[in-house]
């Protein structure tokens, strides 16, 4: 990562003086800022800065970017979190009931319906939802962002819309694992011993076949952090929301590397974070794989 | 699979074919079928609310939005086919090269793609059209490198299968040499997986080059592309303004369904299982 910044053209130097500036003056502030020195010096000195929390200052906001990044790291969570609320409950209702009444008109509408919203570019998504919903029908806000001084409330309402746009790939991949183990649970021997003891279709759905639907179902919401990255560099350029998807995009831009490189980094580790999680959790929650991984 | 579910797949990968289609007719045929031009800034009828001369109303600078949706498509069509060929032939060479080989070079493989591939592949592809500007080849290479390693990854699961079946054994015995094998050997009893990975990362490729080009980092302007029209007109949003985005927003989408339509249908029907 650090790497391809680095062979990027066009020195930090010429990025903030402008194409006017002279070479001159490109080559001293290059200097200053520390880039005539060998990459590999320079990756050290980045990497010591990086472990104390300090990852240098933003070319273009003059900033350090540990407070640019704290700051547009707490509004992406704040939209992660309202996405997942909001998104979760109907896509696990949305495979389950897919599940359970496997080949009825309902189980179609929704499996392509889940299968168009996992395809479609977040910002497709998010452009339907604005036209539908909040010109067409004027339900929401199309701005993302809601006055400084706003209640809790106002703040989540202006969320909505970009929360389902950037979670809307999501609804997909979980109402799919949902819906096949539901359909799985619906095969599997305890099902059909809970059935043979005479439980109502209902208790047998709620009691064995939703639990083992579930947890698959989360477990790929650990996988899927990798584009929800990339949707938020999207959503957030849509909907102009400061976070780290749209600072991201305006380092990208502006090659302001100290902030490019700062934001990758964290990217990486809560990917590599999630990862971890997701293991874990299969872990405790499923004793089959636990046993595997001990007998190993 | 019951009658009525294959059917219903049978069903779509007509659908998507069709639409697939359509969208290669406009994007052969692209000014001769459209209505009007698709460059040409007209400032008298600018923002015009769609009606029977302008079907999808026309843009800020007057331009009809309809016309530039149908010469639009040639953007998508080759730059995502172009995308995916070189996306699934590199990753064919690696997958054929770790399988067939295994050990120390399938290791080397392996670490370097799972490098590449946990960064996510939007921010891949941003960095390296950062890096490399935004040509032809700059966009198609961001796009399909990081594509590439997925597709390595598939293969070579399916080359270690084969790997050891008499046949190959056979060749290795007649002395054939390690490309021989790779390419008449074992590559021909890949090609369905092939296949399906060809068409899926077609989709993968348009959604990543819609998403860049929205963004600004992907095709330049003036070019009619599908994304960079949302992308000069969405702020227009705010004040209302919906005609001149959500068509080429439903063109994207209407391009992505067909293409995973007909996906869907072709691994039902078992190719590349």
């Amino acid at each position: 990562m650090f790497f391809l910044g680095q062979v990027l053209p066009g020195s930090p130097g010429l990025a903030i003086l402008g194409a006017s500036a002279t070479p001159e003056a490109v080559d001293t502030l290059n200097r200053s800022l520390g880039y005539d020195r060998p990459v590999v010096v320079r990756y050290l000195d980045w990497l010591q800065g990086a472990l104390h929390g300090d990852f240098g200052e933003s070319v273009i906001y003059g900033l350090p970017v540990s407070q640019l990044l704290g700051a547009a790291a707490f509004n992406s969570i704040k939209l992660c979190i309202v996405a997942l609320v909001v998104i979760l409950p109907l896509s696990l209702f949305g495979g389950i009931s897919t599940g359970v009444f496997r080949g009825s008109v309902w189980d179609r509408v929704v499996t392509m319906f889940a299968m168009s919203v996992m395809v479609v570019p977040e910002f497709v998504t998010g452009i339907v939802l604005i036209v539908v919903f909040a010109i067409k029908i004027p339900l929401f806000p199309v701005a993302a962002t809601a006055a400084p001084d706003a209640g809790f409330l106002s703040t989540l309402y202006h969320l909505i819309l970009p929360s389902i746009a950037l979670a809307a790939v999501l609804f997909g991949y979980v109402a799919r694992v949902a819906r096949a183990g539901t359909i799985e649970a619906f095969e599997a021997d305890y099902t059909r011993t809970a059935f043979v003891k005479g439980l109502s279709t209902s208790r047998v759905v709620i009691g064995h076949v939703v639990p083992n639907a579930v947890l698959p179902a989360v477990m790929v919401i650990a996988t899927q952090v990798g584009y929800l990255f990339g949707g938020l560099v999207v959503i957030e350029r849509l909907f102009n929301y400061p976070g780290l998807g749209l600072l991201i995009f305006q380092a990208a831009a502006h090659k302001d590397f100290p902030t490019l490189q700062a934001s990758a980094l964290v990217i990486g580790c809560t990917y590599i974070v999630m990862t971890l999680v997701a293991d874990l959790l299969q872990m405790t929650l499923n004793p089959r794989v636990r046993s595997e991984v001990l007998s190993q | 699979m019951s009658g009525r579910l294959w059917r219903l797949r049978k069903k779509g990968f007509v659908i998507g074919a069709a639409i697939l289609l359509f969208w290669t007719l406009c994007a052969v045929l692209g000014p001769a079928i459209a209505p009007y031009s698709a460059v040409k800034v007209d400032l008298d009828s600018e923002l015009l609310y769609p009606s029977l001369t302008h079907p999808f109303g026309t843009d800020d600078l007057g331009r009809d939005v309809l016309s530039r949706v149908i010469v639009g498509a040639r953007d998508i069509v080759t730059y995502s086919l172009c995308a995916a060929a070189f996306a699934t032939f590199l990753g064919l060479c690696l997958g054929l090269l770790a399988g067939y080989f295994g050990r120390v070079i399938d290791g080397v493989l392996s670490r370097i793609g799972e490098t590449i591939m946990s960064i996510p592949g939007l921010i891949f592809a941003l960095l390296v059209v950062t890096a490399l500007g935004h040509s032809f080849f700059a966009i198609v290479f961001a796009i399909g490198f990081g594509d590439a390693w997925a597709v390595a990854r598939t293969i070579k699961s399916v080359v270690i299968t084969l790997r050891y079946q008499d046949y190959v054994s056979m060749a290795q015995l007649r002395g054939e040499s390690s490309l021989y094998i790779m390419f008449r050997e074992l590559l021909p009893n890949a090609l369905g997986v092939v296949l399906v990975e060809f068409t899926t990362r077609i989709g993968l490729s348009a959604f990543a080059l819609a998403s860049l080009a929205f963004l600004g980092l992907g095709v330049q302007p003036p070019e009619p592309a599908w994304g960079l029209q949302i992308s000069a007109q969405y702020t227009q949003l705010m004040t209302g303004i919906w005609w001149p985005v959500l068509f080429p927003a439903l063109a994207i989408a209407s391009f992505v369904i067909a293409i995973y339509l007909m996906v869907d249908a072709l691994q039902d029907r078992g190719v590349g299982a």
